[in-house]
């Protein structure tokens, strides 16, 4: 018998074998807001088995019943299901263990072996996943001492399951990203490397595939013959909230551009993968990818925008500029801003411009994907601005999840009036707001091996690759700072040209 | 005294009605993605399962259409009336509540037509005994793209009707909302064969034990028989009777017990609800044992978390493995089963499959014997 004969018909015929998921960074704000919760949340809806557990792992001292108490109390404050079911809890916690060591040192693994050793012989846990909510700069020592204490199994040795998570930023340039895989690949199969995006466990971007290729309604028009162009938009009201010395060292393209926006522009640019298999769909977007036209040196200055933020009003609030805020330079050239007009030398895409803007401090906080389609070709109707607008799909990733489509309608009366009308599906009124976390989707895929939401080597090389010239172009450029634009509103000026000179203009979402 | 509308009159004041709701919503977005109309077999019930229908309606912006029967009554009336239900502040959703008596009850399915919103499915959940050559189920039934019932309310031979239906009609999908309360039972028992090393048992289970909350000398319930069902036809059990007795045997031809005995039902637990499986099997002289326990009555959080009873899972081997977990199982709202019905791919064969297993069980009785024990 080679399939267990319970699970044929079942929903969920994908199970999760006993693991011991490892968290490098255990202390840390990531593993008290979304790890612990997404967990804790899995274990309420029976998706863990029997022989589950988690290892933090982290420099602070403390006991594993401390570990314990605080992480009860950060799921208690974070799970999307409140308050703490004490039967659930009382079972998860028996599995909740804590490993105190710097991560640089072998003793910290010797400790981490034996933990493991115990979790294996008392609760069955003989998989493990490593997460590694750490800085880049420390994975080159945990990979290695992982390693030598030979806590890692090859794939296919037919012993326990090992697989790694890594959280992003996946490097800081195209050079760094490629130092980053090497280190990875020194001690782990592709197979076994899970490159986080937590954008990709959003419900709302899984519902770009289903969007896009289940409804034979929109994908014979998703192509230049129908679209006009395409602007995505990662607008954010906050600024850098504390994390000045982080950001002075990332800035908006490195810190969103690179990896969420780009992720969002591959599902909404790339063509049909032949399956949903991991590699069918990332090697899709990895094609997509290379059909960017690079954004050569000279390119750079008439397609990218930049900017930061200076002071002004957020939700009726006076906020402060960057370059105010702490442990931020008061000549910081750190970008806040960034919109660049794309294009896809394809066979699709050719000609269709892509207009992409992520910035803080914006007037809203929005994610969307607006597909413009082209205008009717001969207009029958007098409008009063002289024409029709055309219509506008857009894909609201966050907040108020859900498509809208933008279409004309005639006003009921004796004339020929012309409305705008949007047409409009949210996902919270139509499935209920209490839809899983993106990292209890991840992490559950990462435990069962399915690589499809996350991000391959290639792909994050691809990206890198990209985004490397604006930099390039910019280090060349005199030392001029970003252009100012004030908080609250929707980037520079000169973000507007950018559409401006096609005839175009950004949408306010 | 006014004499009755007549049931043309009932169906133009509702759609008034209806209208009305739409236009003094022009605020609002009206958005349907279903009819779900409701038929009870009481009056009692339709009125008691119209907040369950108001919580679905609004989770699945759904069209509520809920029916209360009283065929009895000598004289033929109709009654009804249309409100709106509210999504959120912007989004908003209709529930027609209609009481049909006597010979008016015939008329249903034609009330129900005009009714019905265009262009979204219709999807039947019929509240009482299914007997499948009902004219007014019948007629209902055929022009719905899907077909609920609740088992739990009515008994397995309303599972042997539904299962005629839907051989007769292959085209509409039918589910049973007890079916849908197994899932979290049926997850837990799959576990037990899950690692590779303990899948092998599973074609050499020896002895099955379901304890169902009850009387002694009880009915086999549905929910009991559903999963004697499903377990049997996933196994590849087959069965037949032998003086009365019913004996069922494993694809090597051995013997396999099944038994159904009761536990006693403590005071808010549902007649019949499932208390506790547990399954043994050998090979190469060893022996895999699997329970699930129920807590009976454990979900005593009622109002600050959704979930009910929890359950123990206990795993051991005489190889040395013993492993335990408790776990909730799902939702104790009538509603959120509903929509959970609602959510799950409409067509299960696994559903008939096992219907047809059970049905050799339908008027069987609960065994005296004691519940088995976890291990």
């Amino acid at each position: 018998m080679s399939e267990n004969p319970l699970r044929r018909g079942l929903a969920e015929t994908r199970t999760v074998g006993p693991f011991a998921v490892v968290i490098f960074g255990a202390s840390g704000d990531l593993t008290k807001r979304k790890l612990l919760p997404a967990l804790y949340n899995l274990a309420l809806s029976r998706t863990l088995p029997s022989g589950f557990a988690v290892v933090g792992v982290a420099r602070r001292e403390k006991s594993s019943e401390k570990f314990r108490a605080e992480m009860k109390e950060a799921i208690g404050s974070f799970s999307r299901r409140k308050p703490i079911d004490e039967a659930v809890w009382e079972d998860f916690e028996r599995g909740l263990h804590y490993v105190q060591g710097p991560f640089d040192k072998a003793e910290t693994y010797t400790a981490l072996k034996a933990q493991l050793d115990a979790l294996e012989s008392e609760r069955g846990a003989k998989n493990r996943l490593y997460y590694l909510a750490v800085p880049p700069s420390e994975f080159g020592h945990i990979v290695s001492h992982l390693r030598e204490a030979k806590l890692i199994e090859a794939p296919g040795s037919g012993k326990a399951v090992t697989r790694v998570v890594v959280e992003k930023p996946f490097g800081h340039d195209l050079e760094s990203a490629r130092e980053l895989n090497a280190t990875i690949a020194s001690a782990f199969d592709e197979s076994q490397v899970f490159r986080i995006d937590h954008y990709l466990g959003k419900e709302t971007v899984q519902n770009l595939l289903v969007f896009r290729f289940a409804n034979s309604l929109f994908e014979p028009v998703w192509n230049r013959e129908h679209v006009d162009h395409v602007q995505i938009t990662v607008a954010e009201e906050i600024g850098v909230e504390g994390r000045g010395k982080f950001y002075e060292e990332i800035g908006v393209t490195k810190d969103i551009v690179e990896n969420h926006l780009m992720q969002l522009f591959c599902l909404t640019a790339m063509e049909p993968p032949i399956s949903l298999a991991a590699d069918a769909v990332r090697d899709e977007k990895v094609k997509v990818l290379r059909s960017l036209r690079p954004m050569e040196r000279s390119l750079v200055q008439e397609n990218v925008v930049r900017g930061q933020y200076a002071r002004g009003i957020v939700r009726g609030d006076e906020v402060c500029g960057y370059r105010e805020e702490p442990d931020v330079s008061p000549a910081s050239r750190i970008e806040t801003f960034v919109a660049m007009r794309m294009f896809v030398d394809n066979w699709r895409w050719g000609g269709v411009p892509f207009y992409v803007r992520a910035g803080k401090r914006l007037a809203r906080r929005v994610t969307e994907i607006a597909v413009q389609f082209k205008k009717v070709p001969h207009n029958l109707f007098r409008a009063p601005d002289g024409g029709v607008t055309p219509n506008v799909l857009a894909l609201r990733i966050q907040p108020d999840e859900g498509i809208a489509l933008r279409f004309i309608t005639k006003e009921p009366g004796q004339h020929t009036i012309l409305r705008d009308v949007a047409m409009d599906f949210r996902y919270g009124a139509a499935f209920g707001s209490n839809t899983p976390e993106a990292y209890e989707r991840l992490l559950l895929d990462a435990m069962r091996g399915d690589a499809t939401l996350f991000t391959r080597h290639d792909e994050v090389e691809e990206q890198w690759a990209f985004i490397d010239r604006v930099f390039e172009a910019w280090r060349a450029e005199a030392s001029a700072p970003p252009p100012l634009y004030a908080s609250g509103s929707w980037g520079p000026e000169n973000a507007d040209d950018l559409l401006a000179r096609d005839g175009r203009r950004w949408r306010k979402p | 005294m006014t004499a009755p509308a007549t049931a043309g009159k009932v169906v133009a004041q509702i759609e008034r009605e209806l209208r009305a709701i739409g236009e003094g919503r022009a605020d609002g977005s009206r958005v349907l993605s279903m009819n779900l109309v409701v038929v009870a077999e009481s009056i009692e019930i339709a009125a008691r399962y119209t907040q369950v229908v108001d919580e679905v309606a609004t989770t699945l912006l759904a069209r509520a259409i809920v029916v209360g029967l009283d065929p009895a009554a000598r004289e033929g009336a109709l009654e009804g009336s249309a409100t709106s239900v509210e999504v959120d502040k912007a989004t908003f959703t209709e529930r027609v509540s209609l009481t049909a008596r006597g010979q008016t009850c015939l008329r249903i399915p034609s009330i129900l037509e005009a009714l019905l919103a265009p262009e979204v499915p219709i999807v039947l959940v019929w509240l009482g005994r299914l007997h499948p050559h009902d004219a007014v189920f019948a007629q209902i039934a055929e022009r719905a793209d899907r077909v609920l019932i609740d088992s739990e309310f009515t008994s397995v031979q309303s599972l042997v009707g539904l299962a005629g239906f839907a051989k007769a009609h292959p085209e509409i999908p039918v589910s049973d909302l007890a079916w849908t309360r197994l899932e979290p039972w049926q997850e837990l028992l799959a576990r037990f064969f899950d690692q590779p090393e303990h899948l092998p048992y599973a074609s050499f289970i020896e002895r099955v034990t379901i304890a169902q909350a009850c009387d002694p000398g009880s009915v086999v319930g549905s929910e009991a028989a559903l999963l004697v069902g499903w377990l049997g036809t996933r196994l590849g059990i087959t069965s037949y009777r032998a003086g009365g007795a019913i004996r069922y045997e494993r694809p090597d031809g051995r013997e396999v017990t099944f038994e159904v005995v009761s536990v006693p039902r403590p005071e808010g637990v549902a007649p019949a609800t499932v208390a506790e499986v547990a399954l043994v099997a050998t090979r190469d002289g060893n022996t895999l044992t699997g329970s699930v326990v129920r807590d009976l009555a454990s979900g005593g959080q009622r109002g600050r978390t959704t979930d009910a009873d929890v359950v123990t899972w206990k795993l051991s081997t005489t190889e040395g493995v013993s492993q335990d977990q408790r776990v909730r199982l799902g939702t104790n709202k009538a509603a959120k089963w509903l929509e959970r019905t609602l959510r799950r791919p409409s067509a299960d064969p696994s559903l008939l499959e096992s219907i047809a297993f059970a049905e050799k069980i339908a008027d069987d009785r609960v065994s005296d014997a004691q519940p088995a024990h976890a291990p």
